[in-house]
């Protein structure tokens, strides 16, 4: 590399290395368009150009994305308006493949992200959103709901089967299960429950998620231990009467994961099982069906 | 059980018409292969029961214990009322014949 400083004059064409230098007016870039800029390789680390075409400046770095080397925009905090960036801006489409995420970022601060919508991600491109990472587009979706507006619903209806069950603690009723994936961790599952049973002596109900007792400890009941929903009693201990029973909770899964829920039944009494039968009485001749209904309830 | 009884019982499983006796027997037959255990019925179809402890079972052993079981199927025979009623139904339909309600009540019952 040849020296051309003489004075305070130096080369135009000079290529130099200067332990430190003082600059009391200005400093101007090297302006390159992209591909000048892909021209260059893989410059040192800490190259800064400006780039013509995206009319920013930038600076090679060691680890641009998930530990890459590359180019990334010098200064960040992206475009606003006002004092202190008091209004933060977004343009409202996306062109390009976008991961969020720790993992394709290399780093704990890209797992949560955030975009002022409307945003439309343009056909051919992606934004993909790692497990356990999230996006959140913030308003302006016409689909955008507000607490306690319902996001989804999903039902499920028994077939006219006659269902006995013998159980000691609340038993799933079969076909009778509903998968509901939530859109917000925070969103709330209210649950809707509409069984035909012969209710004998004592009966509890409840709801059972990913088949563990949803309202654990919920109640205490002799019947059932804890976790009823309803529980109907009759001193008559026949099973030849029906009853309608109709259950109602509401859950909140902390996931956006897909969780099912199912109802469970039980009727004894002191230990003895009764005989419970779903959607039927003893003698056979009163099928019905039973129902449960999930809806996702946007939460706060 | 004599043995036209719970053959005719296991016609029955097979066709899917077990009458409420029946499902009493097939109760029993659980409970004497699998004492203690809790389940769920389905139609009364011993291939369809379900254990809450999600364990599996054998369906053959349950068939082979009904054959031990006390069952007198005179005695579950649908009362005269019912059978009545039901060839009054069978007459007004024109149906009085061997796919006729009344035929189908007494059938499981009579050798």
């Amino acid at each position: 590399m040849s020296t051309k400083i003489n004075g305070n004059q130096i080369d135009a064409a000079t290529r130099a290395i200067v332990t430190a230098l003082s600059v009391t007016e200005q400093i101007n870039l090297p302006g390159l368009t992209q591909v000048a800029i892909n021209g260059l390789g893989t410059p040192a680390y800490g190259t800064i150009v400006y780039n013509t075409d995206e009319d920013q400046a930038q600076i090679y770095l060691q680890d641009a994305s998930a530990g890459v080397p590359g180019w990334d925009d010098v200064g960040g905090g992206g475009p606003s308006v006002g004092e202190e960036s008091i209004i933060r801006t977004n343009a409202d489409f996306i062109a390009e493949n976008i991961t969020v995420g720790p993992v394709a970022n290399g780093g704990e601060e890209f797992r949560n992200g955030f975009t002022a919508g409307p945003v439309e991600v343009q056909q051919g491109y992606t934004v993909t959103i790692e497990n356990g990472a999230s996006w959140f587009i913030l308003g302006g979706e016409e689909n955008d709901l507000k607490e306690g507006e319902v996001v989804q619903l999903r039902m499920s209806a028994t077939p006219p089967n006659r269902y006995l069950i013998n159980a000691q603690n609340l038993a799933q009723i079969p076909d009778l299960e509903v998968s509901i994936a939530p859109t917000h961790t925070n969103s709330k599952i209210v649950l809707l429950a509409m069984v035909n049973s012969s209710a004998r002596h004592v009966c509890s109900f409840g709801f059972l998620r990913d088949g563990s007792v949803l309202t654990s400890g919920l109640s205490g009941n002799t019947n059932v231990s804890s976790g009823s929903v309803a529980t109907t009693y009759d001193g008559y201990d026949g099973d030849e009467y029906m009853y309608n029973v109709n259950l109602q909770y509401m859950d909140t899964p902390n996931t956006t994961n897909s969780v099912t829920y199912t109802v469970g039944a039980s009727s004894s009494w002191s230990g003895g099982n009764r005989n419970l039968y779903i959607n039927d009485r003893t003698q056979n001749d009163m099928r019905s069906i039973s129902t449960l209904i999930a809806m996702e309830v946007r939460g706060v | 059980m004599i043995e036209s009884a719970w053959r005719k019982l296991f016609d029955r499983i097979r066709a899917g018409s077990v009458t409420p006796e029946d499902e009493a027997v097939i109760q029993q037959a659980i409970t004497k292969v699998y004492p203690g255990r809790d389940y769920v019925l389905i139609n009364g179809n011993v291939f369809d029961l379900r254990f809450t402890d999600g364990e599996s079972y054998s369906p053959e052993e349950i068939m082979e214990a009904i054959k031990g079981i006390e069952y007198v199927p005179q005695n579950n025979r649908p009362k005269v009322n019912v059978l009545i009623d039901a060839i009054f139904r069978d007459i007004q339909n024109g149906t009085l014949n061997t796919n006729g309600e009344f035929y189908k009540a007494l059938d499981p019952f009579l050798d």
